[in-house]
């Protein structure tokens, strides 16, 4: 285990969650059972009472959940100096590969689930008499079995890193010539691939952020439309990851030979900026959808509307800045 | 209209000029790894077509010599005693325990004598290899 200040806060934060979080699973499945069953008002009063200081817990036990993610990777960033051989975080992840594979599959589901709970809590404390309350605590039991996992893997994770440990080179990983991000394209581009990635970027990010505008436009926040653009932001991600492997982030860090998007916000100063908006535009279309299937009810009507027309203008401005940060760099640097 | 998308769009694009209008500093590095290069490991590959690539070791040279097989007119390569650049095709190499990059892990020399290139064998458990551009 290699002790440093990320490693103390994380584990901090990951004992915190793991506790709050086994409580938050029983506790919800109970309260989804119990609410709204006849009782007498003593009763019905204390139920409602225990209910909310559950809800306030949640809430704050998730916001901080929801950095874990960005921080899991700083810890990891602060580990490349204590590793032999490793000059970034895909040197520190090839440790326990496995585990590091999943906790960096599970963290993005955990922030897409606690971002939606959040927003359905939000949305719900808007109305008078919590139309929602019986879903925000099945939606809670199902969250916190996300943090639970998510939380446990991470504190084995970082008990099982070593400093002892030898690990080699991104440019082992990335930059051999049958890497899988060169392999796909290829054999459907053929050689002349490289190309065509900056154009297929652009596209593709262009028909998410066409549709986005295409929906404030005209007001739709229909199931079937909501669905579509989350469909489009899904399709977005592995277009947006293998262009950018290939060609975005080599062109940006003015290395032409180095695919590894570990190094890309260390040698691009606003790299994380430019990840951190993709992910929030992407996301808010899955949340706008989220809100969607599980607030729908007549008090939350007008609410609704007006939320997700909300997170469909973040989606879309979020994209939209991602894509034209790129472009500046495209074109000044 | 709203406004604040507008607002948000232009911070970040004067963010993403302000990034892209600084200079990096500190020496070369590495095209491929992007490592900080030290200047007696340093490798040079002139493509047919382009501009010089700077290399931190042998290894990356040889990693990025593999899939652009073909396309290299010639490589230079750094002597480790005097810290001239060299032609690689009149240099010698040895392969010894002493390790030029702990992220690389190459343990390939190069020097443009062949009684330093014996020597350092000698003493770090090396022996001379070919030309590991030689295929190139």
């Amino acid at each position: 285990m290699i002790i440093n200040i990320f490693t103390i806060i994380s584990l901090f934060i990951a004992a915190i969650s793991l506790i709050l979080g086994i409580f938050q699973a029983g506790v919800s499945v109970f309260l989804y059972k119990q609410w709204g069953k006849a009782g007498t008002g003593e009763e019905r009063t204390r139920l409602e009472d225990f209910a909310y200081l559950v809800l306030l817990i949640a809430s704050v036990i998730l916001m901080v959940r929801l950095l874990s993610w960005p921080l899991f990777y700083a810890t990891l960033n602060s580990y490349v100096s204590e590793i032999q051989g490793a000059m970034c975080v895909a040197g520190v992840a090839q440790i326990q590969s496995a585990m590091a594979r999943l906790l960096q599959t599970i963290k993005p589901l955990v922030f897409f689930a606690v971002g939606g709970w959040l927003l359905l809590n939000v949305l719900d404390r808007t109305t008078k008499t919590g139309p929602l309350m019986k879903r925000k605590f099945l939606l809670l039991s199902l969250v916190s079995l996300f943090v639970i996992g998510d939380s446990l893997g991470e504190m084995v994770y970082l008990f099982k890193v070593k400093a002892t440990s030898s690990v080699a080179c991104c440019t082992t990983i990335f930059d051999v010539p049958t890497r899988s991000s060169a392999l796909i394209p290829r054999s459907i581009f053929g050689e002349g691939y490289g190309g065509l990635m900056i154009p297929i970027y652009y596209i593709s990010n262009s028909i998410v952020i066409g549709f986005l505008g295409i929906l404030l436009w005209t007001g739709g926040t229909g199931i079937v439309a909501l669905s579509v653009a989350s469909l489009l932001a899904i399709l977005n991600i592995p277009l947006t990851g293998v262009c950018a492997i290939e060609k975005v982030a080599p062109t940006l860090m003015e290395l032409p030979y180095h695919h590894c998007l570990y190094c890309f916000p260390k040698n691009v100063p606003d790299g994380a900026i430019i990840i951190t908006l993709f992910v929030i535009g992407t996301f808010s279309s899955g949340w706008a959808l989220m809100l969607k299937v599980m607030g729908r009810s007549p008090e939350t009507e007008a609410t609704l509307h007006r939320y997700i027309k909300n997170l469909l203008w973040l989606s879309l401005v979020g994209l939209l800045s991602s894509m034209m940060m790129v472009s500046v760099h495209l074109v000044v640097g | 209209m709203k406004k604040w998308p507008i607002i948000v769009i232009v911070i970040f694009l004067l963010v993403a000029l302000a990034t892209s209008l600084m200079k990096r500093s500190g020496g070369d590095v590495c095209v491929l790894d992007a490592i900080k290069i030290e200047p007696i490991y340093q490798v040079d590959v002139t493509p047919a077509e382009g501009k010089t690539l700077k290399f931190c070791c042998i290894g990356c040279a040889r990693k990025w010599l593999d899939g652009n097989k073909g396309k290299v007119e010639y490589v230079t390569v750094t002597d480790e005693v005097t810290g001239k650049r060299i032609d690689a095709s009149i240099a010698y190499f040895v392969e010894s325990s002493i390790v030029t990059n702990q992220s690389t892990g190459n343990r390939i020399h190069a020097f443009a004598e062949k009684a330093d290139a014996e020597k350092h064998a000698k003493e770090f458990g090396g022996t001379i290899i070919q030309n590991p551009f030689a295929e190139r």
